[in-house]
């Protein structure tokens, strides 16, 4: 025979055997509604087409700055030799 | 329309398929994480999060599980994460875990929760179970729900958590006697 506790445990676990399923309510229905506009917004605010424009301005403004880095370096070179043949010129003369 | 059609709207990115999508899952979504997570606002968030990671990427959906399947997984998923974002909050600096025992202490049961789909009668009794599950390790707890709350069969179960049937059947057996064993000690210490 079951006893007290056994049948409180019983029905205790069949307690929510006739559940009803809860209806979601209208904020949450509206912030549903609301996610194929938010992210379809979201993409439109940044086109890709603007993405690629900045890539790419980006990409022309490193390759311009390494290129003057290149020639402005060439120029010092070529100068510092001139010094330096002038002035062996120089002691050759005094010689 | 059938499922095959609604997937390849969804990923051409229709509304329409969207909207559709939403009226029909919404409430179930929402039932499965406010049963697992026993608070409205969380199971909203969660709804609303699953709603959409599904519409992000449903592009990724190869239509190896059904759709609902799918949906189901995720909101497990975000369930699990939140649940842990809690734990992690409550037990900083403490050694044991809830996670690590079989069976919850009574003094653990918080009877707090009434699920308003429940009938006055059973609230009481319902409180108090909702309470054990609480206290059940996480996977017991969400096989649990799903099967004994939500109404999903084995198999489904089993594909959502991606795991054996008999796994499934071995984690509710095991659910079963632990809240068994909590619900025992609770009448010993409230109700006798």
């Amino acid at each position: 025979m079951e006893t007290k506790k056994e049948i409180w445990i019983e029905q205790t676990l069949s307690s929510v055997n006739d559940l009803k399923h809860v209806a979601i309510s209208s904020k949450l229905s509206q912030r549903l509604a609301d996610i194929p506009r938010e992210y379809s917004l979201l993409n439109q605010r940044i086109p890709m087409k603007a993405v690629w424009l900045a890539a790419a301005s980006i990409a022309l403004l490193l390759t311009m700055n390494i290129l003057s880095v290149r020639r402005v370096k060439k120029q010092s070179i070529t100068q510092e030799t001139s010094i330096y043949s002038d002035y062996f010129s120089y002691t050759e003369i005094l010689e | 329309m059938d499922e095959l059609k609604e997937i390849e709207a969804l990923q051409n990115g229709s509304q329409k398929a969207f909207s559709l999508l939403t009226s029909n899952y919404s409430a179930k979504v929402y039932n499965l994480s406010f049963s697992i997570l026993q608070n409205q606002e969380d199971a909203e968030d969660v709804t609303q999060e699953v709603f959409t990671t599904v519409f992000l990427s449903i592009s990724q959906f190869k239509g190896d599980s059904k759709l609902s399947t799918w949906m189901y997984r995720i909101t497990v998923n975000k369930c699990q994460e939140l649940i842990r974002k809690r734990s992690r909050k409550k037990r900083f600096g403490i050694f044991t875990t809830y996670d690590k025992m079989e069976t919850a202490p009574a003094s653990n049961i918080k009877a707090n929760f009434i699920h308003p789909g429940i009938e006055l009668e059973n609230q009481e009794r319902s409180a108090i179970l909702f309470g054990a599950i609480n206290c059940l390790p996480e996977n017991q707890k969400i096989a649990f729900t799903m099967h004994k709350i939500e109404g999903i069969p084995y198999e489904e179960i089993a594909s959502i958590m991606e795991t054996s049937l008999s796994s499934v059947e071995s984690l509710i057996f095991r659910a079963r006697q632990n809240l068994k064993q909590a619900l025992a000690s609770y009448y010993e210490e409230n109700e006798r």
